[in-house]
């Protein structure tokens, strides 16, 4: 489907794993590799676009990214930065990010993928195993004996 | 600056839904760890047991790789193996022991560091890498060139992005023939530190490095010519390169280029900023041997060349100074010509003016240099074909000719 805007904008819709439809303007969509090449091969002519992989929410979440850094190519580059550290903070939780980066990855946004993974990093970046592990709820299955043939395997790590 | 939250009940938030990622995210966003922080996750869970084996950033560094036991234990065994505390040593042999002592932990030390760095390339999973970083800083002596050899070549095969190398505790050189069987044109990123650089290795490196942006070359003894160019260069940093005697820069991109201490023995240098608005020469290093300078710029756009004057300041022992201007037109800039003041300089000898138009730009800068070249031998002037511009130019030299020091000779070609 594709509707016109007044500004002449091609608007296309994007429709989540949970039936919600999103109309954007074809220009932000693209932003995904991944509905750039849906677009290209036409796979927009008979409807909307299904994604099947992103929710709803997630789905509302990443056009937001987009929308922002399609209308923002002649903007500072520090006002943009500014906004991607607030908006990767608002999404400050693990479970949100990891979606996130699910669909970054999916719908192959590079810049949302950067930024997702960079927010990962820096949770990680001097915490002990332990408090990572806290932190994202990560189950240790090593039996002690493997344990402790990793931590020796990897010792200088640890100093 | 409004943005909706999303903040958001999770569903589970016991769950582990991180590791429920894909291993190619997973490994990009430890790759974005240092090392050792990737190396960590190894003991996360089994998930997570050889998942940083796909970082692709990867440093050694041989102070970090070896443990604080391993060093205890390996001062032990050194001490046992050499009867230190047990055997009643003869006076005088104490010293020998204990520099035979100091040998033994550096070469255990050593090995250790090299076995390491080998396992860890041989179970490294991911290709491409962005990063590879190799810095030996103790004295190294059992860390032969093949090791260094091999472990560039891994970085080459995975097509390393950025390629850092600092060799200080050991003599490694650079050769041709070791990169020459590998494409290197993913290298953006290059810095070389206390290599035995050659002028060919060089050449070779700049000429087949299409991608290469930042170039970083510091403390090698070895290097006496250095040729910059590259298409993309936009940066190049050149530091403690004693020995460097002729320098020749020529990248149409490059934004920032430094040279810094110890460049002492450098004697030409060939900077070519045609491709660059150059404002000024300030911060420009006090280069005491130099002798010769080509300097090439262009000058439309371009108000004000007198600034290139302070080049006189830096290089006292300047004798030769050929200064290139191109694009300029006659009619450029219609303002009165600024005389500028400066130090006498009583090295240069031979000032060369090459396309030479006349306007107020050139006219300016030659003015300048001739009032401070008071022992000038000869000064030349390269004019334009163009009839108009040959007129201009002949109108300057007369007024040019009574700034002229007594018994230089005058040369309009």
């Amino acid at each position: 489907m594709s509707i016109t805007t007044e500004n002449n904008e091609k608007m296309i819709t994007l429709m989540s794993s949970d039936g919600e439809e999103f109309v954007v303007e074809e220009a932000v969509a693209a932003q995904s590799q991944t509905i750039k090449h849906l677009i290209e091969d036409g796979c927009s002519t008979e409807g909307s676009i299904p994604l099947p992989n992103v929710t709803g929410r997630v789905l509302s979440e990443v056009i937001q990214y987009c929308k922002k850094h399609s209308s923002s190519d002649d903007k500072e580059e520090k006002e943009l930065e500014a906004w991607d550290a607030e908006f990767v903070k608002a999404a400050d939780d693990h479970v949100a990010l990891t979606d996130l980066m699910m669909a970054a990855n999916f719908l192959d946004i590079k810049g949302l993928l950067d930024l997702v993974a960079q927010t990962l990093a820096n949770m990680i970046t001097g915490k002990s195993p332990e408090e990572v592990r806290r932190m994202w709820n990560i189950k240790n299955d090593f039996t002690p004996e493997e344990a402790e043939k990793v931590r020796k395997e990897n010792q200088w790590a640890f100093e | 600056m409004a943005i909706t939250p999303a903040k958001l009940p999770s569903s589970d938030s016991e769950e582990d839904i991180i590791s429920k990622l894909p291993d190619e995210i997973l490994a990009s966003i430890i790759s974005l760890l240092s090392m050792k922080d990737a190396t960590k996750t190894s003991v996360l869970s089994s998930r997570w047991r050889n998942l940083w084996t796909a970082t692709r950033r990867l440093e050694f560094d041989d102070k970090m790789l070896v443990t604080k036991d391993e060093y205890s234990r390996i001062c032990r065994k050194s001490k046992e193996e050499l009867g230190f505390g047990k055997v009643v040593v003869v006076v005088g042999d104490e010293i020998g022991l204990l520099l035979e002592l100091d040998r033994r932990i550096a070469e255990t030390k050593q090995h250790r560091f090299i076995s390491r760095v080998n396992h860890i390339l041989n179970s490294h999973e991911g290709s491409p890498i962005q990063e590879f970083k190799l810095c030996c800083s103790s004295e190294v002596h059992f860390l032969h060139q093949s090791h260094i050899d091999s472990w560039i070549k891994f970085a080459l095969e995975k097509r390393v992005e950025k390629l850092f190398l600092n060799l200080l505790g050991t003599r490694y050189t650079l050769t041709p023939s070791l990169l020459c069987s590998y494409n290197l044109g993913s290298i953006k990123d290059l810095s070389l530190t206390s290599l035995d650089l050659t002028s060919e290795v060089m050449e070779y490196i700049l000429s087949n490095c299409p991608s290469l942006e930042v170039l970083n070359v510091k403390s090698s003894l070895t290097l006496v010519r250095l040729q910059v160019s590259g298409p993309l260069l936009k940066q190049c940093l050149i530091t403690d390169c004693s020995n460097l005697q002729s320098v020749e820069i020529s990248a149409p991109n490059l934004v920032k280029f430094e040279f810094c201490r110890f460049l002492s023995r450098l004697e030409i240098l060939t900077l070519d900023l045609r491709a660059q608005s150059i404002r000024n020469f300030t911060g420009f290093p006090k280069l005491r041997n130099l002798k010769k300078v080509e300097l090439k710029l262009k000058g439309c756009g371009v108000s004000n060349l007198r600034h290139c004057a302070i080049l006189l300041d830096m290089i006292p022992l300047l004798q030769i100074f050929i200064v290139e201007i191109s694009g300029l037109e006659v009619l450029e800039v219609d303002r009165d010509v600024r005389e500028l003041e400066g130090k006498p300089h009583q090295c240069l000898r031979l000032l060369q003016m090459r396309d030479f138009v006349g306007c107020t730009i050139d006219f300016e800068l030659a003015l300048c240099l001739l009032k401070r070249a008071v022992l000038l031998e000869k000064f030349v002037i390269y004019a334009s074909q163009d009839e108009k511009k040959r007129t201009s130019a002949a109108t300057r030299r007369k007024q040019l000719q009574k700034y002229l020091p007594p018994g230089a000779e005058f040369l309009m070609l």
